[in-house]
C-alpha cells in the first residue's frame, strides 16, 4: 500500500471527499524489460492484478491515455475524482489512466471510465457493501449513446462477451481500479465466497438502434450525447423464447427467472433487476403495443410468490412496510416497485434475453459521460 | 543489464484518502466494564453475540447490557447508533460478515 498523502489529513469522512489536487505522481516502479512475465511477477508480489497478463503502464502510455482531446485534455490529471472504499484510495485521473493502460484499453475511453468511477461512489451504489459482501456481485458498466460507436463498444451480438476490445478492457479497467485503488482484493477487501466470472470484466453497451422505446438514459431523465450506467449485480441469467409472438409469454419467463429464492433480492424488497432484452424479444413486445411501463407493471404483478414462501425462507429481511403487512396467502412481489425493474435492449439476432438480479442493497446510477 | 535499460512504470494503487488508524488500546480488565453487543444483522448473529456476551460478562465481572442492532447487514452502522455505543459502552462485541 502506498504511503499516506499529507493532503488527505484534511479529508472529511465522506467517501466522496475530493477536490484537492494532490502532488504530481511519477512512475516509480522499475522493470528490466517489457517481458510480460516480469510485469506479472511484480504485480503478484505486490498483491496486484487480476491474474491475467497486463500492459505495462509506462509514462508514455499513461500520457496518451490522459490526452483525450479538446477541453477534456486540459482536465488536471492529478485531480482527485473520488476516494474509493474500503481502502479509501484516491482515484485521480492519472491513476484511472494507469489502470486503463494495464487493462489494455484503447486511448479515448478515459471519460467513460472516469464517469463510471463517479457513479460507483454515488451513495446509492453502496460501494463499500458491494465490495465487502460474501455475495458474488460485480459492477456492470453499460455504455449509452454516441460513445458506443465512437469508442468501439459492442452493443450487438455478443455484447456480454467475448470478442470486443472496448467492452472487455473497459470492464476490466473498472475491476482493476477496484482491486488496486479501492482495495477489493479477494480475502482482504472482497469477501465473495465463490466470486463470479463478471468480476474479471463486466461491460456492455445499449443497442439504441434496435431499441423500440426511448433510450435508457432518456427514461432515467439523463439528457446527454453519451452516458453510462453502473448497476451492481450477478452474472446475466439467460431466458429464451423461440416460439411466441405474445409479450406475456416472454415476460412470464423473465418473471420466473426473477423469482429465484436464492438471489439476494429475496430478502430485500427494494432490490433492482435489469431485464436486458435481445432486440428480437424487444421488437415482439413493442409490436404488440407494449411500452416499458407496461413491461414493468406486468413483471411486477407476475414475479410473485405467496408471502408464506418468503417468510419460510427469510427471517432477516429488509422489506417495505406494505409488504410486511401482507397475509401469508397473499402474493408477494420479488421487488416492491415496478420502477425497480430496469428495461434495457442489448445484443444481436436471436430470441434470447437475460435478467440481472442486483445484490439487493444497491441501486443503479446513470450519469452523462464527463472527463 | 545496465541501469539505463530499466523501464519505469506507474504503481496502480496510489495514495489513500484518510489516515490509516492503528488498533485501539486493548480494553482494561473487563471487571465492572459496560459490555454491549452489536448485532451486524446476519442470521444467527444476535444469538451468538448475546450468548458470548453473557458468558464473557459472567467470567470477567463486566456488566452485560444486551445487544443492539444495525438497520442492515449491508450498510455501515448508523451514526446515531454509533454515538449511543460510544456513550453507553466501554467495550462492544460484534462480528463481521456472515
Amino acid at each position: 500500500m502506498s504511503g499516506m498523502n499529507d493532503d488527505s489529513l484534511d479529508c472529511e469522512d465522506d467517501i466522496c471527499a475530493l477536490p484537492q489536487v494532490s502532488s504530481n505522481v511519477q512512475p516509480e516502479l522499475e522493470l528490466m524489460s517489457e517481458d510480460p512475465e516480469e510485469l506479472l511477477a511484480l504485480f503478484e508480489a505486490n498483491g496486484w492484478g487480476d491474474g491475467l497478463p497486463l500492459v505495462a503502464p509506462t509514462e508514455e502510455r499513461v500520457e496518451a491515455m490522459l490526452a483525450v482531446g479538446g477541453e477534456l485534455a486540459t482536465a488536471p490529471p492529478d485531480e482527485i475524482i473520488a476516494t474509493l472504499p474500503p481502502r479509501f484510495g484516491q482515484a485521480t485521473r492519472r491513476l484511472l489512466a494507469v489502470n486503463a493502460v494495464l487493462a489494455g484499453c484503447l486511448n479515448g475511453v478515459l471519460p467513460v471510465i472516469t464517469s463510471a468511477v463517479r457513479a460507483l461512489t454515488h451513495p446509492q451504489i453502496n460501494l463499500r457493501g458491494v465490495i465487502a459482501t460474501t455475495h458474488p456481485v460485480a459492477p456492470l458498466l453499460i455504455v449509452h449513446g454516441t460513445a458506443v460507436d465512437d469508442l468501439g463498444f459492442n452493443s450487438g451480438q455478443g455484447t456480454f462477451g467475448p470478442g470486443c476490445r472496448a467492452n472487455a478492457s473497459v470492464g476490466r479497467a473498472i475491476r482493476l481500479i477496484l482491486l488496486h485503488i479501492a482495495g477489493s482484493a479477494t480475502g482482504t477487501g472482497d469477501a465473495s465466497t465463490q466470486g463470479q466470472p463478471s468480476k474479471y470484466s463486466y461491460c456492455i453497451a445499449e443497442n439504441t438502434e434496435q431499441t423500440p422505446w426511448e433510450s435508457y438514459p432518456e427514461r432515467c431523465g439523463v439528457s446527454a450525447d453519451s452516458a453510462i450506467t453502473v448497476a451492481c449485480g450477478e452474472n446475466p441469467h439467460n431466458f429464451h423464447d423461440m416460439e411466441t409472438d405474445r409479450p406475456e409469454l416472454i415476460l412470464e419467463k423473465a418473471a420466473s427467472v426473477m423469482m429465484t429464492l436464492g438471489s439476494n433480492n429475496g430478502p430485500v424488497s427494494s432490490a433492482e433487476f435489469f431485464v436486458v432484452f435481445g432486440p428480437e424479444h424487444a421488437a415482439t413486445i413493442a409490436a404488440a403495443g407494449w411500452s416499458c411501463e407496461d413491461i414493468q407493471n406486468f413483471i411486477f404483478e407476475t414475479a410473485r410468490a405467496r408471502a408464506s414462501v418468503f417468510r419460510r425462507h427469510f427471517q432477516v429481511t429488509q422489506y417495505a412496510d406494505w409488504i410486511k403487512q401482507l397475509h401469508d396467502d397473499d402474493l408477494m412481489p420479488i421487488t416492491d416497485d415496478p420502477q425497480n425493474i430496469r428495461i434495457l435492449v442489448a445484443g444481436g439476432p436471436g430470441k434470447h434475453s437475460c435478467v440481472i438480479p442486483s445484490w439487493g442493497m444497491t441501486k443503479s446510477v446513470t450519469l452523462p459521460v464527463m472527463a | 543489464m545496465t541501469t539505463e535499460s530499466k523501464m519505469k512504470i506507474y504503481s496502480p494503487a496510489g495514495s489513500v484518502g484518510r489516515p490509516v488508524h492503528g488498533l485501539a488500546e486493548a480494553p482494561k480488565p473487563l471487571r465492572q466494564s459496560r459490555l454491549v453487543g452489536l448485532d451486524n444483522g446476519k442470521p444467527g448473529a444476535a444469538l451468538l453475540i448475546e450468548s458470548a456476551g453473557q458468558r464473557i460478562a459472567q467470567i470477567s465481572g463486566a456488566s452485560w447490557l444486551g445487544v443492539r442492532a444495525k438497520e442492515s447487514a449491508a450498510t455501515p452502522v448508523e451514526d446515531l447508533l454509533l454515538s449511543e455505543l460510544v456513550n453507553d459502552a466501554d467495550c462492544v462485541i460484534t462480528g463481521t460478515a456472515d
